[in-house]
């Protein structure tokens, strides 16, 4: 009877697992028109009005631990130009909360694409000789950009230390001061290169590659932009990254080409973070011929 | 899901991976009967590794005052309540077949509840499939790492809550205890189980658990999978931290370590020596290979006077603590398991030799491998709990890794009497 319940458990949340798969393969074409000016990483932009939309069905995840069954975010709109060179995405959906921050216990929104590096590639994050490249747009990174780095005097406001060892300047010790070494040592994912504990942001996109769950890996070269606003209970987010940056992990795409892409989204108010998201199946992307 | 075997639960259990052991593994005893709760060893962990910005509220060390205190506030309760709710939804006792005890690979009995991780595969609800069941504390449990200071419990009917008899052993009537945690270095650790990033190893050459700095996307995962809660999210470089175990030390690569291997900066702080963490060795099979003489191996595997905190939990923790012989013994069986009263019953009459290996608490900052211990003369003669006990003062050797004498200390403490005419004089 436990075993019994237990398959028919395992049969639900496989049909769970499909669901957004079966929603995909009914999804229509995303169409990527080309445009001959240059693509400012701006969701205001008057050139998205023009650019088709079409619905992308998020579901829950289910096959790498944590799950999310239950997921925040089901549905994106998406659109996409480009100009022969860059191509760039416009991401939209409705979240009743902007979150922004990483303190303690908060979580930030993010959204993401993935592309197979090659002709194509497993939903799963890719597989082992089938990587996938992936953009992935976060809101602290977005207030980095736009703010400057959210450090203890932003995210904890009534905090107040008069000193640490070995840190530069004044309070409230800006850590993008902290220039020498002895101070620098103790910001340990900093020092060593880690790109989530770099103050100074230049993008809000962090491109990555996998092949598989777990093997997310931050990409050698940095390529991609972005930016995130959000207004009336919506976030608007583009990211744009050139067909070809000169990379080993390009995508096989550019004008004139049929291109697979996924989407995640993530809600921090939510606690979705990591594996905690909700996802597509592959949409066919078409990108206009250059000149057309 | 592979099996693996942990000793502490005398059964096989389900982990992410399988198993796979260090040579050596850190390992400590924490009396928690001496602890005058001065948190001195606290002040020395943050002075060392934890004084920069974004961690100014990590207490990789902390001291807490059981049962109300806790860092973060209640984290122990917590859990013990998520697995208690897990237990009753799938109709499992969590109790210890005490028939099955035997020998050193399986000390205590067998465990017959479900661990972390065997909790987690009954929960398919809408929280989500974890490796490990655990929480996510708030920002505010973090903040008061030391509430409830030195607060006892009350007592039902006497005045101020405290009863007149209430001292008298075996258990007090009104009571607290200091807790001393650290990082437990598990051998199958709840932070490492729930990384989904692989972002956290435990080194083969002495079994430390560590963050890699470089590879942690700050999902927070790991704070919520470790059941003691000693990762810490940090703001600052938005990635998880954790006690690296004083590892530079460890290695005896410190200045001061003459190249051997060293305590950790909390142990040598340890004003009231309640402290004595060294290296057990593993042999293949993950079992502590025979090393009679290795004071931590006694102590846990021999004399079984150290247990485990919280061994239900199941990621056999390699933190081992003395309980303290006043508090209530249901408590005490909660927190250590079924192993607690015959730990108090060896601490209460120490054996001869017990009372030798207790004098090397703090002695030394160097790592004792090795102990021999030198008969000395009858000093004291009494009867505890109705039965003849002798005090010897014996004379106790600690060596270091490299098998020279590092301490020697006799189980009377040296007596000097001043002369009468100069009571305070400088």
């Amino acid at each position: 009877m436990r075993r019994a319940r237990r398959l028919l458990l395992t049969l639900l949340l496989l049909v769970v697992a499909l669901g957004p798969g079966l929603a995909g393969a009914q999804q229509k074409t995303l169409r990527a028109r080309f445009i001959r000016s240059a693509i400012p990483a701006d969701p205001g932009w008057r050139g998205w009005r023009l650019a088709p939309a079409i619905e992308v069905q998020l579901g829950p995840q289910v096959m790498a631990e944590p799950w999310q069954l239950t997921p925040s975010i089901t549905r994106l709109t998406v659109k996409a130009v480009h100009n022969g060179t860059w191509v760039a995405f416009l991401l939209a959906w409705k979240d009743a909360t902007r979150n922004a921050a990483m303190q303690t216990d908060t979580f930030r929104d993010a959204v993401a694409l993935m592309v197979p590096v090659g002709r194509a590639a497993s939903i799963t994050m890719g597989a082992p000789k089938e990587r996938v490249l992936i953009l992935h747009w976060k809101a602290d990174w977005q207030e980095d950009v736009d703010k400057g780095f959210q450090d203890v005097a932003q995210l904890y406001p009534h905090a107040w230390l008069d000193w640490y060892p070995f840190a530069p300047g004044e309070p409230p010790y800006d850590v993008r001061g902290w220039t020498n070494p002895e101070a620098r040592r103790y910001l340990t994912g900093w020092v060593l290169g880690n790109p989530r504990s770099q103050p100074d942001k230049r993008t809000s996109v962090e491109e990555q590659v996998a092949e598989g769950y777990g093997t997310l890996t931050t990409n050698e070269r940095q390529s991609a932009v972005g930016k995130g606003v959000y207004t009336n209970g919506e976030w608007r987010v583009v990211i744009a990254r050139p067909f070809a940056a000169g990379d080993p992990n390009d995508p096989a795409w550019g004008p004139g080409k049929t291109v697979p892409v996924a989407f995640a989204a993530w809600d921090g108010g939510a606690g979705e973070i990591g594996g905690r998201k909700s996802l597509s199946d592959w949409v066919a992307v078409r990108l206009s011929p250059a000149g057309r | 899901m592979p099996e693996v075997y942990n000793w502490q639960l005398g059964r096989k259990m389900l982990y992410p991976y399988e198993e796979r052991h260090p040579r050596w593994q850190f390992a400590f005893v924490f009396n928690t009967n001496r602890c005058i709760g001065c948190q001195t060893c606290s002040m020395a962990c943050k002075s060392t590794w934890t004084f920069s910005k974004g961690q100014e509220y990590m207490w990789w060390n902390n001291v807490e005052s059981k049962p109300y205190g806790g860092y973060p506030q209640f984290w122990d309760v917590k859990l013990l309540r998520m697995l208690d709710d897990v237990h009753q939804r799938a109709n499992v006792e969590p109790s210890w077949d005490v028939a099955k005890r035997d020998g050193k690979e399986r000390p205590y009995v067998t465990f017959e509840g479900l661990t972390i991780f065997e909790a987690a595969r009954k929960r398919y609800g809408p929280e989500g499939h974890q490796p490990a069941l655990g929480y996510l504390p708030t920002d505010a449990e973090w903040r008061a790492p030391n509430i409830y200071e030195d607060t006892s419990t009350g007592y039902k009917g006497g005045a101020f809550g405290l009863s007149t008899t209430g001292e008298s052993l075996p258990e007090h009537k009104t009571w607290f205890f200091h807790l001393q945690r650290i990082c437990n270095h598990c051998t199958y650790p709840g932070c490492l189980a729930a990384c989904p990033r692989k972002a956290i190893y435990k080194r083969p050459e002495d079994g430390i658990v560590l963050i890699d700095q470089e590879r942690c996307r700050g999902y927070k995962m790991c704070v919520e999978g470790c059941p003691y809660k000693k990762s810490m999210f940090r703001s600052t470089t938005r990635v998880s931290e954790k006690c690296v175990a004083c590892y530079p030390r460890i290695e005896g690569r410190d200045p001061l370590s003459d190249g051997v291997p060293m305590e950790t900066r909390c142990m040598t702080a340890c004003v009231g020596k309640i402290r004595l963490q060294g290296l057990v060795r593993i042999a293949e099979d993950g079992s502590w290979a025979e090393d009679r003489y290795n004071p931590l191996y006694y102590l846990i595997k021999v004399d079984r006077v150290a247990l485990p905190l919280y061994p239900q939990f199941g990621t056999e923790p390699n933190g081992f603590y003395i309980p303290p012989r006043w508090v209530p013994r249901p408590y005490l069986r909660q927190m250590f398991g079924p192993g607690v009263d015959e730990a108090i019953e060896k601490y209460v009459a120490p054996s001869r030799e017990l009372l030798a290996v207790l004098q090397l608490f703090r002695t030394t900052q160097k790592i004792i491998f090795r102990y021999e211990i030198r008969e000395g003369a009858k000093v004291y003669e009494t009867t505890i709990n109705g039965k003849p006990w002798a005090m010897y003062n014996d004379t106790i050797i600690g060596y270091d890794k490299a098998g020279r004498e590092v301490v020697r200390v006799t189980v009377e403490e040296p007596v000097y009497e001043r002369p009468a005419q100069h009571p305070n004089s400088i």
